[in-house]
């Protein structure tokens, strides 16, 4: 394993969700509370189908949205620690593809 | 029942995106036909298919049409979930037990044959299991949840002549536990056993789940469209198209299990009446399926699910007819119309238990009569 990687994230395998017209709603293994995800998050969810790093992340929803990567790298880098602590996205090894 | 031009929209909507489907004029809705639809949508459960159908430009809408929709999705959506995380611990449940299941409908279909879960929203949790392990699996499935609904007419009915006992999560998610498909006659026919020698699976929540076939899938589609409720309902028909269409069905073996199971007059009438109700063209596959002429004893039976005979007994008589042998037949009727005290209790009251048995005389003595008018 590569120390200086960046850790990559991704959905969890073990997550339930559906999208609801652009949004989503996820569901936390293990429990019954279901979280709505919308705007910037569901965004990010999106593209946390396959597993990528969070200044990639960063970096393709600025494209996508039209902005600087510095503009949203706080509200992201905080979606993605939310996701996390849910249990709904989880930190994978690996490099990339 | 909902006004015409209410259930051409629903009929449109249950029928969008699905292969073979016709090419249709964009559709808008009055205030006074959305109103209607949006009832009608919750008890069809069709808001994923007109998320669908309003995201692709067939179905217009104005701002607060779109926004009514999307938060009648959501809930649905979110109650999927909720299902399926009780489908998960259920299934944890019977594996640790060392019970087979199968998960039938809802998640099975909405993960594997529709071009996104989302189209296919679902609101309760059914699973079969063998006749040998019925017992065991409804201990398992009622442990730390809320007792089954109700008590059997009398102790051994389930497993002889019964379809499904219903528990209850606590989240409220009903759990249909099925030893059999269908109720009456066509029920009784199909062998569900062997259908777990071969399962397909469904991967859900980072687990692999069991499930029938896709020629199995097809075939208890075609049989919950037609034997399920009168008229069919829209998801249901929509699930034979989706199956018909894009499934891998082995249409040979789907035959030959349709024509063992007695089944050929309920799948002609399946898919005629889910391209008829939803406007697609069949794929050629269905051709020897809907060619077969059932006889007139196959009419009668199926009119005893799909016509007024079904609440006036219909089903009962021909269940009875079905059963082989006088003394299964003798024990059928018993059931009937002198159940156990606990299931009358548990359907009327302890008050009306007197009531119910009387009222429980009066459909064979109806029988009866109608038997003499006809001669």
């Amino acid at each position: 394993m590569n120390g200086d990687a960046p850790v990559r994230i991704a959905r969890s395998p073990r997550a339930l969700w559906r999208r609801v017209g652009d949004d989503a709603v996820v569901m936390s293994p293990g429990d019954h509370l279901v979280h709505h995800l919308s705007g910037g998050a569901s965004a990010a969810w999106a593209e946390m189908e396959h597993a990528t790093s969070v200044p990639d992340l960063i970096q393709r929803l600025a494209v996508m949205h039209g902005v600087a990567p510095a503009e949203i790298a706080a509200q992201v880098e905080g979606c993605v620690d939310t996701l996390l602590s849910l249990g709904v996205a989880e930190a994978v090894e690996g490099s990339d593809a | 029942m909902p006004d015409e031009p209410v259930m051409q929209l629903a009929n449109a909507i249950a029928g969008y995106g699905v292969p073979g489907g016709i090419q249709r004029e964009p559709i808008g809705a009055t205030d006074r036909v959305w109103s209607q639809f949006l009832a009608l949508m919750r008890t069809q459960r069709i808001s994923g298919l007109a998320v669908a159908a309003a995201g692709s430009g067939m179905v217009r809408l104005r701002d607060e049409q779109l926004t009514s929709l999307l938060e009648h999705h959501r809930e649905a959506m979110a109650w999927t979930l909720i299902v399926e995380q009780v489908l998960l611990e259920v299934a944890a449940d019977l594996e640790a037990a060392g019970v087979r299941y199968l998960v039938l409908k809802g998640a099975s279909l909405a993960h594997t044959l529709y071009p996104d879960p989302s189209w296919r929203a679902f609101g309760d949790l059914d699973l079969l299991v063998t006749t040998p392990q019925w017992r065991q699996a409804c201990r398992v499935v009622q442990r730390g949840r809320s007792s089954r609904d109700l008590p059997e007419p009398r102790p051994g009915f389930d497993e002889r002549f019964g379809k499904a006992t219903v528990f209850q999560s606590e989240q409220g998610v009903q759990i249909d536990l099925h030893l059999r498909l269908a109720l009456g006659p066509f029920g009784l026919w199909m062998k569900t056993d062997g259908l777990f020698d071969r399962p397909s699976a469904l991967d859900l929540g980072g687990r692999s789940v069991p499930r029938l076939q896709d020629t199995e899938l097809l075939l208890h589609a075609c049989v919950h469209a037609s034997l399920g409720s009168s008229p069919p309902l829209l998801v249901p028909l929509r699930d034979v198209l989706q199956i018909a269409s894009v499934g891998d069905v082995d249409w040979t073996r789907f035959e030959a299990l349709a024509r063992r199971w007695h089944l050929q007059v309920v799948v002609r009438h399946a898919l005629l009446a889910a391209a008829a109700t939803l406007g697609a063209v069949l794929p050629p596959e269905a051709g020897a399926s809907i060619a077969y002429r059932p006889s007139a004893r196959e009419q009668r039976l199926l009119h005893a699910y799909t016509t007024e005979r079904r609440v006036r007994g219909g089903l009962a008589l021909s269940t009875l007819a079905a059963i082989p042998g006088p003394r299964a037949k003798a024990s059928y009727l018993r059931a009937l119309v002198l159940p156990q005290h606990e299931f009358l209790a548990a359907r009327t009251g302890a008050d009306g238990v007197v009531e119910s048995h009387l009222r429980r005389w009066r459909i064979p003595a109806g029988w009866v009569r109608s038997g003499s008018r006809s001669r």
